[in-house]
């Protein structure tokens, strides 16, 4: 069974048809990357089916590891192990990091039944995580994303997916805003959780990430729909020749 | 017949009932009961009272004032700082839950109705110093109900802080309301069934010496579910140099009505760096007047509420800037749900001396709900030309990123709201100047958040 399987997906933002029939289907221990113009849709595919709302799925169907995905609510989502690395993540002030770490991890494991994280441990293993990524303790304890550069916010985004061990994680443009060894640390970080009960969708603009987070399958997203499947192949002729035969096909 | 009386208000009845008192205060206290026979209790038609509505409090019916017990213990209300207790229960100094046997050096404090029973005045130097030291109104102009304290007030606290002490434990002043004959409100629903309201009228006066520093926290807080009215009056004068930490949390049970005026003077490089957090009562209206006197002084009068239910939680401030070089700074941030409704009222006045002052307004409000309401009214009347002053009033509703981006990490929505609020309201209490009364309202917060309904079910 896919651990992913969207059929026929079109959504509205605003009361404007953004997706136009998606389908797509993702298998555990696959990575998929999806590229594709300006404004064709990738990251309202991604807020579709994290559940933002707004994002309104008006035909079509989502399955999550056999479940309707749409009829979920955006933290049951990520319970259930979906993942969503924000294009532009959002600033909480007030909220320390470790605190909302803490506090997602601890949702998360109410929801599967299992006890509250010893908040020793806990920090342990958060800073291991967060050394890991390059991440100060300092930054951890300052509140989320608040003051913190592009890029610094996008290795937060990687730090909250090492931390919530998803099952299926949607990493939209994690590479843009990263210098050269920070995407070299941040496709560490994805590469050491491959695993074969574990899928991503990469949603990038440059085939250099996908040198480092070397994809199964590679999309094209052109005005709403996937318009070229192919292999690792299909990155480096998009950046050779741009994305204009496919367009037109759309 | 003045207009006043054909309203309904308990009060007037009050005062033609009462005994007179042959204290050391009695000319203060006719004068104070003239003040609010002209007066009466304040409708929505005096500018002042505009945007809060005492019509609820007219409608109790009171208890004859009565010596209640005091309680073995505090409620859990109480804020849970580490600090010499100083207790009134309904207006009455309660010595079994006050440390009045460790105070620190420095520190002298006097029941106010000890130094009222010195009746012979002039031949007493107590008396003579309670009736200079108390005033009708606090100095505040058309204020019935500072009056209405003065003309009934029968205990409280006078504290000196000497010259040039560093008194480093603070002290905590706590105020219990209590009544434990029923559990109604009183509101609107008429109060013959119920129990009756119990008023207090508890009083302060506190003079910090000349370059003394003080930490004085304080808890006003409800216990015994009956309906209450406290109507409080502290007058704080703060000499050359000295600085008074002043943390203030209003947690009142939920029939509560809590009015209490502050009065501040604060003389050449002095600061008042005081903080209100109120969380309770079903009517709250605290009003601080701060006249800096002297150059270079200072006044930060900042604070937090949360309002739910029906609740009415008023904020008024003015503050008077008579001398050069002067520096105030009001920080509020309000968070309303249900039908309860914020009240800022803030006036800043710099005179013509005060020039280089530098004074700031700031509200901001968080409506959770439809029915919740704020009304904002900062408000600057300047007569220097040499000063920097601003003001800015703001509401809105939660951020829907900031909530979707919570949950999108498997936060329920009702706990990433709390923590949202909190956030909201959590860096407001960064201005309390003193680590453990930061913490112990930190803690109050968070507790009467989780408590908040339509939030954390
Ligand atoms: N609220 C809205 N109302 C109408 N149209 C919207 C709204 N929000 C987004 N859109 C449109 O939806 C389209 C798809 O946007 P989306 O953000 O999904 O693109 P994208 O593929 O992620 O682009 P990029 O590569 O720039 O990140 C865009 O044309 C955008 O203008
Ligand atoms: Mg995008």
């Amino acid at each position: 069974m896919a651990l992913l399987e969207i059929k026929d997906l079109h959504a509205e933002v605003d009361g404007t048809e953004i997706l136009k029939g998606i389908d797509l289907t993702v298998n555990a221990g696959e990575v998929h990357a999806i590229m594709g113009p300006n404004g064709s849709g990738k990251s309202t595919l991604s807020y579709t089916l994290a559940g933002r709302d707004g994002y309104e799925a008006t035909k079509g169907s989502v399955s999550y590891d056999g479940k309707d995905l749409l009829d979920m609510a955006p933290d049951e989502r990520a319970c259930e192990g979906l993942f969503l690395a924000f294009q532009y993540p959002v600033e909480l002030p007030g909220v320390g990091g470790t605190t909302f770490l803490k506090t997602a991890l601890n949702a998360k494991r109410r929801y599967h039944g299992e006890e509250e994280l010893d908040a020793m441990a806990f920090v342990k293993t958060l800073r291991e995580k967060a050394k890991a990524l390059g991440m100060p303790d300092e930054m951890l304890k300052r509140p989320v994303n608040v003051g913190f550069s592009g890029g610094e916010k996008k290795r937060n985004e990687t730090l909250q997916m090492a931390v919530l061990e998803p099952r299926l994680a949607i990493l939209d443009e994690t590479d843009s805003g990263l210098d050269i060894d920070a995407l070299k640390i941040v496709s560490e970080g994805v590469n050491k959780l491959r695993d074969p009960n574990r899928a991503f969708v990469v949603i990038t603009h440059y085939q250099r990430l996908l040198d480092y987070i070397v994809p199964d399958h590679v999309h094209v997203l052109s005005r709403g729909r996937i318009v070229k499947s192919g292999t690792k192949e299909l990155a480096k002729e998009l950046e050779a020749n741009g994305y204009a035969d496919y367009v037109d096909a759309a | 017949m003045s207009d006043a009386r054909t309203r309904q208000d308990p009060f007037q009845d009050a005062l033609d009932a009462r005994a007179t008192r042959a204290d050391a205060i009695a000319p203060l206290r006719e004068r104070a009961a003239e003040a609010y026979r002209d007066a009466g209790l304040p409708t929505r038609r005096v500018e002042r009272w505009k945007f809060t509505d005492l019509k609820g409090l007219a409608k109790l019916g009171f208890a004859p004032a009565a010596e209640t017990p005091a309680p073995d213990a505090l409620p859990e209300t109480v804020a849970d700082v580490e600090a010499v207790r100083l207790t009134l229960v309904n207006g009455r100094v309660a010595p079994g839950l006050s440390d009045l046997d460790r105070l620190p050096k420095g520190v002298t404090v006097r029941r106010l109705a000890d130094v009222l029973e010195a009746r012979d005045g002039s031949s007493d130097e107590a008396g003579e110093g309670a009736s200079a030291r108390l005033s009708v109104d606090a100095g505040f102009t058309d204020a019935p109900m500072a009056a209405l304290n003065t003309a009934f007030v029968e205990d409280g606290w006078l504290i000196d802080i000497a010259d040039g002490a560093m008194v480093d434990a603070p002290l905590h002043l706590v105020f219990l309301s209590a009544n434990d004959t029923g559990n109604d409100t009183g509101n609107d629903a008429g109060n013959d069934a119920a129990g009756s309201a119990v008023a207090s009228y508890p009083r302060l006066s506190l003079h910090v010496g000349r370059d003394a520093h003080v930490t004085i926290v304080e808890s006003h807080v409800g216990q015994g579910g009956g309906p209450t009215f406290a109507d409080g009056v502290s007058e704080i004068a703060l000499e050359r140099g000295a600085v008074l930490r002043h943390p203030v949390m209003q947690n009142e049970e939920a029939g509560a009505y809590h009015v209490h005026s502050t009065a501040l003077t604060i003389a050449e490089g002095a600061r008042y760096d005081g903080f209100v957090l109120q969380l309770g009562a079903a009517l709250a209206r605290r009003e601080v007047r701060a006249e800096l006197t002297g150059p270079k002084a200072e006044a930060h009068v900042n604070g937090a509420y949360l309002g739910d239910g029906a609740r009415v939680v008023d904020n008024t401030l003015f503050v008077d800037h008579a001398a050069p070089e002067t520096v105030s700074r009001e920080t509020f941030k309000g968070v309303l749900d249900g039908t309860s409704r914020g009240v800022f009222q803030a006036k800043t006045l710099v005179r013509p001396i005060a020039q280089k002052t530098d004074g700031q307004q700031l509200h901001k409000a968080l409506l959770l709900a439809d029915g919740a309401e704020v009304d904002a009214k900062p408000e600057l009347e300047i007569y220097a030309d040499d000063v920097a002053c601003s003001h800015g009033a703001t509401s809105g509703d939660l951020d829907r990123d900031q909530l979707f981006y919570l949950r999108a990490r498997g936060i329920p929505e009702k706990r990433a709201r709390a923590m949202l609020i909190e956030a909201f309201m959590i860096d407001s209490l960064n201005a309390i100047g003193h680590e453990g009364a930061r913490e112990a309202f930190r803690e109050a917060l968070a507790a009467r958040l989780n408590r908040m309904e339509g939030i954390v079910g």
